[in-house]
């Protein structure tokens, strides 16, 4: 939870500012963008520069309240109450980050409600229990937006009660910058590899295809940093990810194979 | 082997073996077009990140505007494999040189074939260096091709294509003055000229005031047009001299394959034949209709044309319920499919936990509530959950393209049949299931007149619907946007909490005034904006393969569906329904 070793982010706007002004006057923070852009990296960064503990959790269809703020457990005759990771960030002062909100159970915007506005407790009614946030408490929150990915969007309402940070695909230059410093990839191949993925993006925005996210890229350098060939990096790395379709796919190796 | 390693020049070197007359190797080498045109619109997209298509070309071929256009076939390189990558090297090339904007301007008299070829040779140095720089792999392939062709006394116009007539090029650099080889424009022809051309500039199509006279007699029905085939007879035009303008929709169209079998034939001079008699008839019917305006977006404009589609919204005389029954009964098992797939979607959906009363008992509230007793609190006794009916809160809009391009078959199946088949099973379980639905069929010719016909209120009896709907026959064009909007203001009347329009299609916008290619594509996606401005969630299923191209750039990622068979149909409609209910939170 405390992040120990100084996580690698390299900044792309003004989002340091911003997120640090955001801790200091206990704003909660939404980060918006596709995957893979540096959203749990950058929170890791800034929970180490803060040195505020971080908890992250992922949301998925699944997640409820009561993952979040916690349960009784059975323990021989008795029960427990077993704090969950909101729980035990308001009472801590830590930092949670609840990735991919969105996609939560409804309830879990509900829970979180009295915690992004000037009250900052969280109610937690099993016990019943009033938490009120400890200082340096924060509350960041994860959404993918874009009508062309899911389905579930989050309410006008709820996105107001945070100050918003969009994230998207570094430039260029910035993004073999990223990729060099995660995996040591000599500079012609991550050229080659960021323009390749820049290449299949374009079929991401005439809506063809999922998106190459910086994830991507960095995953097929490293494979060929540890010696896969090339093309095989990134045709596992980079490509398959991306489709099922064979037609699709056999244009992406095409491509693939005329730039890398 | 690595693709690109190909020692061409190995193979070449038993020249004479592969160039003589060997039919059978000949066609075990031949590359079609068609074959690969998926594979390469998607690498051709991805390369220019524009939405580029590609139309046989008469030889060599070129690009203009969007489309880039290849031969039909190609075997001229001793393999199969090296006659694929010749293909490749064709799709770089254009892609460089369209991005280039190498190719004639449309100013000036309209150049000849030879000086086409002889252009686009001299451009061919500036677009291989950006190929060495950028793609060395395939500019390393172009040099053993050209050396296999420099042998073999191919004319070097198969690699570097030749020049087309673009609107978008400004200045094409004319050092080589184009002499036209296509003769002066008589003056018994009158309008414009224009040296337009969907598959080659060979020929030279004017516009011919009698043909179009003649246009209602032999009416260029959609059918033909949506196989991407052009009838040579000219539309009616509502300006005087929109030729320029109508350009670009001919540039879409496509000079070849006219290729029919008699039998073919035969039915669609009767779909033609039937059109024609609707056009008189709704024409008439029109005048004394009342009609709603809707405007269209114009793309080049960025701007509405207010008012500019005139919506008919129409009644349908109900047929009686055989072909419902039929479509029912020989859907049995694909009904049943859909019936479980609904009960399970509603399973999961149905839980209502923390109940005073009810089937079962919710294990983590048995244990919260010992524990609050332990601990001295009172516990709620809300322990039980059941599986509630929960109010739905959906309403759903099908909205049926009823176009004569859906009179024809993929894959041996009849476009329209398969639409109406997906709505009556949807449209079974959804009245089991007390979900509110609506059902539209549209139709066009023109902006003025503009066809919805409803086949089944809100509120109107299911029963009925089916009546309405086996009554529907194919007729028309397809302006999609139109028909989206109105859909819109009906679905907007509903107090449902989720409102969902579905469209069921071939995929393509296309009427016979100009609403097609990019106009057309540009004016459905401003339409679904516009709803989801509104809240209104959309989504499309098509039946036919090459919806692929133009339903994800309208409708976006995971917001469409391709039904390539039938079969596909229960899993796609359970598919759609389950986000249908997801979305409900
Ligand atoms: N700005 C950045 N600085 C450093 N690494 C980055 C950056 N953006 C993306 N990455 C790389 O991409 C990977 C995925 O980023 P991640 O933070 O997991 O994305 P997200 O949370 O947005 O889905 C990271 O592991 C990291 O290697
Ligand atoms: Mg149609």
């Amino acid at each position: 939870m405390q992040i120990q070793k100084k996580p690698y982010y390299k900044t792309v706007g003004k989002e340091l500012e911003v997120f640090t002004h955001c801790f200091n006057n206990q704003l909660a923070v939404l980060l918006k963008g596709p995957t893979g852009t540096g959203k749990t990296r950058f929170v890791e960064y800034m929970a180490h520069q803060l040195n505020v503990p971080l908890i992250t959790v992922a949301c998925h269809e699944e997640t409820s309240a009561t993952d979040l703020t916690g349960r009784f457990i059975l323990k021989g005759a008795e029960t427990r109450w077993q704090d969950g990771p909101l729980t035990t960030a308001v009472r801590n002062g830590f930092i949670i980050y609840l990735d991919e909100i969105a996609e939560a159970r409804p309830d879990v915007i509900v829970a979180i409600h009295s915690l992004t506005d000037h009250r900052r407790y969280l109610f937690v009614d099993k016990l019943p229990e009033e938490i009120q946030a400890a200082e340096k408490f924060m509350l960041v929150a994860s959404y993918n937006p874009g009508y062309q990915r899911g389905f579930k969007e989050l309410k006008p309402s709820t996105r107001q009660r945070f100050v918003s940070l969009a994230f998207n695909y570094p430039d260029e230059i910035t993004e073999r910058e990223i990729i060099e410093n995660e995996t040591g990839i000599d500079p012609a191949s991550s050229k080659r590899l960021v323009k390749l993925a820049n290449k299949i993006r374009n079929l991401n925005e005439l809506g063809l295809l999922e998106t190459v996210s910086t994830r991507l890229i960095v995953d097929a350098a490293k494979l060929i940093k540890s010696g896969l060939p090339k093309r095989l990096a990134v045709e596992v790395g980079m490509v398959q990810p991306l489709t099922d379709d064979d037609e699709t796919l056999e244009a992406l190796k095409d491509l693939s194979n005329m730039m890398i | 082997m690595e693709w690109d390693q190909i020692l061409f020049k190995k193979i070449a070197g038993k020249y004479k073996k592969w160039k003589n007359k060997d039919t059978e190797a000949e066609l075990a080498r031949t590359i079609h077009l068609e074959d690969i045109s998926a594979r390469l619109t998607m690498l051709a997209r991805a390369l220019t990140g524009k939405a580029i298509d590609l139309k046989p070309a008469e030889a060599e071929g070129g690009w203009r505007e969007n489309v880039f256009y290849l031969p039909l076939r190609f075997n001229l390189l001793p393999t199969r494999e090296s006659n694929l990558r010749f293909y490749l090297f064709r799709i770089v090339y254009l892609s460089i040189q369209s991005g280039q904007k190498l190719n004639w301007s449309r100013k000036g008299s309209p150049p000849g074939i030879q000086d086409s070829r002889a252009r686009a040779l001299a451009a061919a140095p500036r677009v291989l260096k950006i190929m060495q720089d950028e793609y060395p792999a395939i500019a390393e392939m172009h040099n053993e091709i050209k050396e296999i062709f420099t042998m073999s006394d191919i004319p070097a116009y198969w690699l570097y294509g030749k020049y087309m007539v673009s609107k978008d090029v400004f200045d094409s650099g004319d050092n080589l003055a184009p002499t036209p080889d296509i003769p002066e424009k008589h003056n018994d022809q009158p309008g414009t000229e224009l040296q337009a051309k969907p598959v080659e500039e060979v020929e030279v199509i004017s516009v011919d005031k009698k043909a179009q006279e003649n246009f209602m007699l032999t009416h260029n029905f959609e059918k033909v047009e949506t196989a991407d085939e052009f009838s040579g007879v000219w539309r009616g035009f509502d300006g005087d001299d929109e030729l320029e303008e109508h350009a670009d929709a001919l540039s879409e169209l496509n000079l070849r394959h006219l290729v029919r079998t008699d039998e073919q034939a035969h039915s669609i001079w009767n779909a033609a034949f039937r059109n024609l008699a609707n056009i008189a008839e709704s024409q008439d019917a029109g005048e004394d209709t009342a009609c709603l305006y809707y405007p269209e977006w114009d793309f080049s404009q960025r701007r509405y044309k207010p008012d500019f589609c005139k919506v008919f919204v129409k009644n349908i005389a109900a047929s009686d319920l055989s072909y419902a029954q039929k479509c029912i009964a020989e859907n049995q098992k694909n009904l049943q499919a859909l019936r479980r797939k609904f009960a399970q979607i509603h399973q999961q959906r149905r839980m209502v936990k923390k109940l005073p009363d009810g089937e079962d008992i919710d294990m983590d509230a048995v244990v919260d509530w010992f524990a609050s007793l332990r601990s001295g609190h009172t516990p709620l006794e809300n322990i039980y959950f059941a599986k509630r009916k929960k109010d739905p809160n959906i309403a759903i809009l099908f909205l049926l393209d009823i176009s004569l391009s859906t009179d024809s078959y993929a894959d041996g199946n009849r476009i329209l049949d398969v639409e109406k088949q997906a709505v009556t099973l949807f449209g079974e379980v959804l009245e089991e299931y007390k979900v509110e639905f609506a059902i539209g069929g549209f139709y066009s010719k023109t902006r003025n007149h503009c066809v919805f016909q409803n086949l089944k209120g809100f509120n109107e009896s299911w029963t009925l619907g089916k009546r309405k709907l086996s009554a529907v026959q194919p007729q028309g064009y397809t302006r999609i946007g139109p028909a989206l909007r109105h859909s819109k203001t009906i679905i907007q009347q509903n107090a449902a909490k989720q409102k969902w329009v579905i469209l069921l299609s071939d995929g393509k916008p296309n009427d016979y005034d100009k609403y097609e290619g990019r106009y057309g594509i540009a004016d459905v996606k401003q339409a679904l904006r516009e709803m989801h401005e509104n809240h209104i969630q959309t989504y499309a299923i098509a039946i036919e393969s090459t919806a692929r191209y133009y339903l994800p750039e309208m409708f976006g990622q995971n917001h469409y569906n391709i039904l390539s068979h039938p079969d596909m149909l229960v899993p796609s409609l359970a598919v759609l329904y389950r986000r249908i209910n997801n979305s409900q939170t």
